[in-house]
């Protein structure tokens, strides 16, 4: 594996360069918040490296910005997402409130990929400098694998992944930890005692359903530090299994959002949100849906394949295009990008982008059609005497 | 159409026309113009004040969304906010009974979402021996559905019953002529289509395009085609199709086929405003003139021969040789 | 910005020759939005003196005067704005912003009695210091009123009405997304395509930007096409139906060309 040897050569120097610019933003030293290489607002990770490396440049989720992430059909690959979001705030010590769903949720949250999820324990009590040693090893493993991962997906500005402290070997007292971290859906991650993770019950009797949310995320920000970073998330937006039926009445739900944006900009060095929305519930093509869209700021819509992953025959691993887990699951596509967009910028990148979710990430490339049954046989054709070329002269 | 049939046209409807815009005879009580965003009924009352001034009219303009009101009013009533009985109130103020009138209302949207009002009742009411009303509806902006609970029984007055007509479909049962606008630059650049045997052309919301509310040529400079529905006294219907060139420009109103750019059929002008892409930049010319479109007409083809009674001479082909044709003694054979 | 001037040349005869009472519409979707044509008219309006062409209603005499502005922002706040603006130069002195995404203007109990009180009031302020300032009027997002209140159509069209006969011009900024104007359905969707189509009747020139219609590109933001109203064509600088494209820099730099160029 010599790229990863690569890599690490690589991530040491280059991390130096940018610092000096970096340094005079304050939020640099707090954990999970990065400058955005373009124009250095502070950003945070979603928990999902490809997802960050799509949001426009700025290798991040902008901080004062929500994310809408739109699933068509019954499966819950925004779910996971979503879950990667909430297991970063919590690695990253930020304050995850989460609303409608029940404790439950908060106790699957994805472990740190070869951590053991080990994080509560960390932050309670004075660990030593081995466990520090520790993250910085899988930080290099996952800079690897990332690294490789991203030069090929996207064309972005590859940004100072990780902020390296300038003497990587090392473990001082410096905080180590990454602006993304790597999880594992099949591990827990143990939370912290103390309440990182604050749920928001949503009242189904209430006339408003809305009313006691904002109210309670603004209390929690209000008594937090100031540099205490906060994650809003709201799973399965409208979904009768959370919300009551006068939930997807405009006039609540859209001052609810509307609130919710201006909370964000009144906070917009302290806080994130992102939600999910079900679209076999709420399509893409009612006045509703397009005024819950114009009210986030970074939309995005997974479109999952029709067929399970788990029951199409391997047949085209054996073709070399990779890993069965590499194999796309949906297509994403991007209606609305965070910051650009308000600007006036076009949403989207040039390409199709796929999604596949493993065990261990969800990774968003470009997606191209692996060679099918038919274009093998093209191929066969073409290589016994060249038939189908000739074919097409003719005509 | 045969020419006389044509000329028929030419003279009565055009006749017709001109009387419907000087509102004489008591002719159109009340006329109802349909307009949208594609082409606005704006030219289209310009001619009406136009022609209203000439044979010295009062005009009364009720202007629930106009700013400005059109030059050359005689009274403005701003009725924008108010309740239709106190805007009625001062119209009836503003009318003379001794003068003939003219009473335009800028928009029906108000009248028609009113939650009360009665709205056939109201229009009748306008218009009186000496008025005439022209009224504006956008068939462009929708009306908000009719509730259910307004449907009850006890509240039979109400507009917006599931069970009564939609406030279109009654006024265009209730005015003695109905006006449709049409843009110009798009009704050519949809004959220039059919000529070609190429789909209709769509605009603005009928694009289809996420965002687009305009059409491409949407208040041409040059004029409005106008449609006409008109009822006649005898209860006969006539229907027609107008040009009406801006007021102050050159030229008369006609009927649309004797507009001169609409009724060749090349598309020289049609390119020159850009309604119709710029296509066929070939050098060699692939229209016909006009003496080679007759000729081209004039070629009796074989099966028509061979329709006739004795079935004509079989497989002959007709065809006199034209001094154009380049004979081939050795190749060609006739 | 160097490279590009702030007013893309191709814009500038529709941005600054707005005349007295008109009304000029735009139009975004989800993933094409006008503010930066909105940030344009501001810093051109800002630029051009008071006499505007046309002008003949209001103020009869006396010497051109610097426009103001009163911009009320529905969905972008302040700061936004704020920092948008000093890239392109605008001075905030000569504009009253009212961020009514953070104060939630007409989501209270008064409705919209408070949003035509506050914007009067806005007016009122800019107007007096010399006997009569050309005030401009710049709403953006109203639509998201009309949507979350579910107000009456016609009452909100009323108060534009009114407004705009105490300002010298207005800009409205509406979505027309295909949801929300196409073949409306719920009271939502009639009630917003009833409004764009409305205040579409009455505006001098519609700018409507939209996404590309063959997917996306990396140096196209979006499609913006310019319509001609129902106004009567004058002699003055009359409304030029066009359509080009237009790309947003991730530095706000604006450039603005014909297709094929």
């Amino acid at each position: 594996m010599s790229f990863r040897k690569r890599n690490v050569g690589l991530a040491g120097p280059s991390s130096a360069p940018p610092s000096p610019k970096d340094s005079p933003v304050t939020h640099a030293s707090v954990p999970g918040v990065r400058p955005s290489p373009l124009d250095g607002r502070p950003t945070t990770s979603t928990g999902t490296q490809t997802l960050d490396d799509l949001l426009a440049g700025h290798a991040g989720l902008a901080l004062g910005n929500s994310l809408l992430v739109e699933e068509n059909g019954t499966t819950d690959f925004a779910g996971a997402l979503l879950r990667y979001y909430a297991a970063e705030g919590v690695v990253q010590g930020h304050r995850v409130h989460v609303v409608g769903v029940g404790e439950q949720w908060g106790r699957e949250l994805p472990g740190l990929v070869g951590g053991g999820g080990a994080v509560g324990k960390e932050s309670g009590s004075g660990v030593g400098v081995d466990q520090e040693k520790m993250k910085i090893a899988w930080r290099y493993e996952r800079l690897g694998e990332f690294g490789t991962g991203t030069a090929g997906a996207r064309a972005t500005p590859a940004p100072n992944r990780n902020p390296v402290p300038s003497s990587p070997g090392q473990s001082d007292s410096t905080v180590t930890i990454p602006f993304c971290h790597s999880f594992d859906l099949t591990k827990r991650l143990s939370l912290p005692t103390s309440g990182t993770i604050s749920f928001t019950a949503i009242s189904p009797t209430a006339e408003n359903p809305f009313a006691s949310i904002l109210q309670s995320v603004t209390l929690a920000i209000a008594s937090s530090p100031p540099n205490t970073i906060h994650r809003l998330i709201i799973p399965t937006l409208l979904s009768p299994a959370l919300f009551p039926p006068s939930a997807s009445h405009p006039g609540h739900l859209l001052p609810f959002l509307h609130s919710l944006r201006a909370l964000l900009r009144h906070h917009s060095t302290r806080m994130s949100a992102m939600l999910t929305l079900p679209l076999s519930l709420y399509p893409r093509s009612t006045g509703l849906v397009r005024w819950i869209e114009h009210l986030c700021d970074g939309v995005l819509e997974l479109a999952p394949f029709p067929h399970s992953i788990d029951v199409e025959p391997p047949l085209t691993t054996s073709s070399g295009s990779g890993k069965a887990e590499e194999k796309p699951q949906g297509m994403l596509k991007i209606h609305k990008l965070p910051v650009l967009t308000e600007k006036g910028g076009g949403g989207g990148g040039g390409d199709d982008l796929a999604f596949s979710l493993s065990r261990k990430r969800f990774v968003i490339k470009p997606f191209s059609l692996p060679p099918v049954e038919g274009d093998q046989e093209a191929q066969r054709g073409e290589a016994e005497g060249g038939k189908v070329g000739k074919v097409d002269i003719e005509f | 159409m045969s020419d006389r049939a044509l000329q028929h046209r030419r003279v009565h409807n055009l006749l017709l026309i001109q009387k419907l815009l000087s509102s004489r005879d008591a002719s159109s009580p009340f006329t109802l113009v349909l307009d949208s965003v594609e082409q606005s009924a704006g030219p289209l009352v310009r001619h009406y004040i136009h022609h209203a001034k000439a044979s010295k009219m009062d005009v009364v303009f009720v202007s629930y969304e106009s700013l400005k009101p059109p030059a050359d009013v005689t009274a403005l009533i701003k009725a924008r906010g108010k309740d239709p009985s106190a805007v009625r109130k001062e119209i009836e103020r503003c009318v003379s009974s001794s003068r003939r009138t003219l009473l335009i209302l800028d928009s029906l949207y108000p009248l028609t979402t009113h939650p009360s009002l009665p709205l056939s009742s109201f229009l009748s009411s306008l218009p009186s021996p000496t008025t005439s009303l022209l009224a504006i509806y956008h068939t462009d902006v929708p009306l908000p559905s009719p509730s259910l609970s307004s449907s009850t029984l006890t509240n039979t007055t109400t507009t917006g019953s599931i069970y009564t007509p939609s406030p279109l479909t009654l006024l265009r049962y209730l005015a003695t002529t109905v006006l449709t606008t049409h843009s110009f630059s798009q009704m050519l650049a949809r004959k220039r289509a059919k000529e070609k045997s190429r789909p209709d052309p769509l605009f603005g919301t009928d694009e289809g395009k996420e965002g687009v509310l305009v059409g491409v040529g949407a208040n041409d400079k040059r004029g409005c085609v106008v449609e006409m529905e008109h009822r006649r006294k005898s209860g006969r219907g006539v229907e027609e199709w107008f040009f009406l060139p801006e007021v102050n420009g050159s030229g008369a109103v006609v009927l649309l086929e004797d507009q001169e750019l609409y009724r060749r059929s090349d598309d020289r002008e049609g390119r020159s405003d850009g309604v119709e892409a710029r296509v066929e930049l070939a050098t060699f010319e692939l229209g016909l003139t006009a003496k080679q479109r007759r000729d081209r007409e004039g070629v009796v083809l074989p099966y028509f021969d061979a329709q006739k009674e004795e079935g004509g001479g079989g497989g002959r082909i007709l065809y006199d040789m034209g001094v154009e044709d380049d004979f081939d003694e050795e190749e060609d054979e006739i | 910005m160097p490279s590009q001037p702030l007013i893309p040349p191709l814009l500038s005869p529709n941005l600054s020759a707005h005349p007295c009472t008109s009304l000029t519409l735009l139009t975004s979707t989800l993933g094409a939005t006008t503010n930066w044509l909105v940030l344009r008219f501001v810093c051109a309006t800002l630029k051009s003196k008071g006499y505007g062409t046309g002008h003949d209603c209001h103020i009869t005499q006396g010497d051109p005067f610097d426009q103001r502005i009163v911009l009320v922002s529905w969905l972008r706040d302040g700061a936004w704005w704020r920092e948008s603006g000093r890239k392109l130069g605008i001075d905030f002195q000569r504009v009253h912003l009212i961020d009514a995404l953070s104060n939630g203007l007409g989501m209270g109990a008064g409705g919209l009695a408070d949003v035509k009180k506050a914007i009067m009031k806005a007016i009122g302020s800019k107007k007096t210091p010399t006997g009569g300032g050309n005030v401009i009027l710049m709403l953006d997002g109203l639509d998201f009123l009309l949507a979350a209140t579910g107000w009456e159509v016609l009452g909100m069209l009323d108060m534009i009405g009114e407004l705009r006969e105490h300002v010298y011009s207005t800009i409205i900024a509406t979505a027309a997304d295909m949801p929300l104007s196409q073949s409306p359905t719920t009271p939502l969707e009639i009630s917003h395509t009833a409004f764009v189509m409305s205040l579409a009747h009455q505006a001098r020139s519609i700018l409507s930007v939209r996404g590309l219609d063959t997917g996306v590109a990396k140096d196209v933001s979006g499609v913006l096409r310019i319509s001609k109203g129902a106004e009567e064509s004058r002699d003055e600088g009359d409304v030029e139906e066009r359509e080009c494209l237009y790309y947003v820099g991730s530095d706000g730099g604006v450039k603005v060309f014909e297709r094929g160029a």
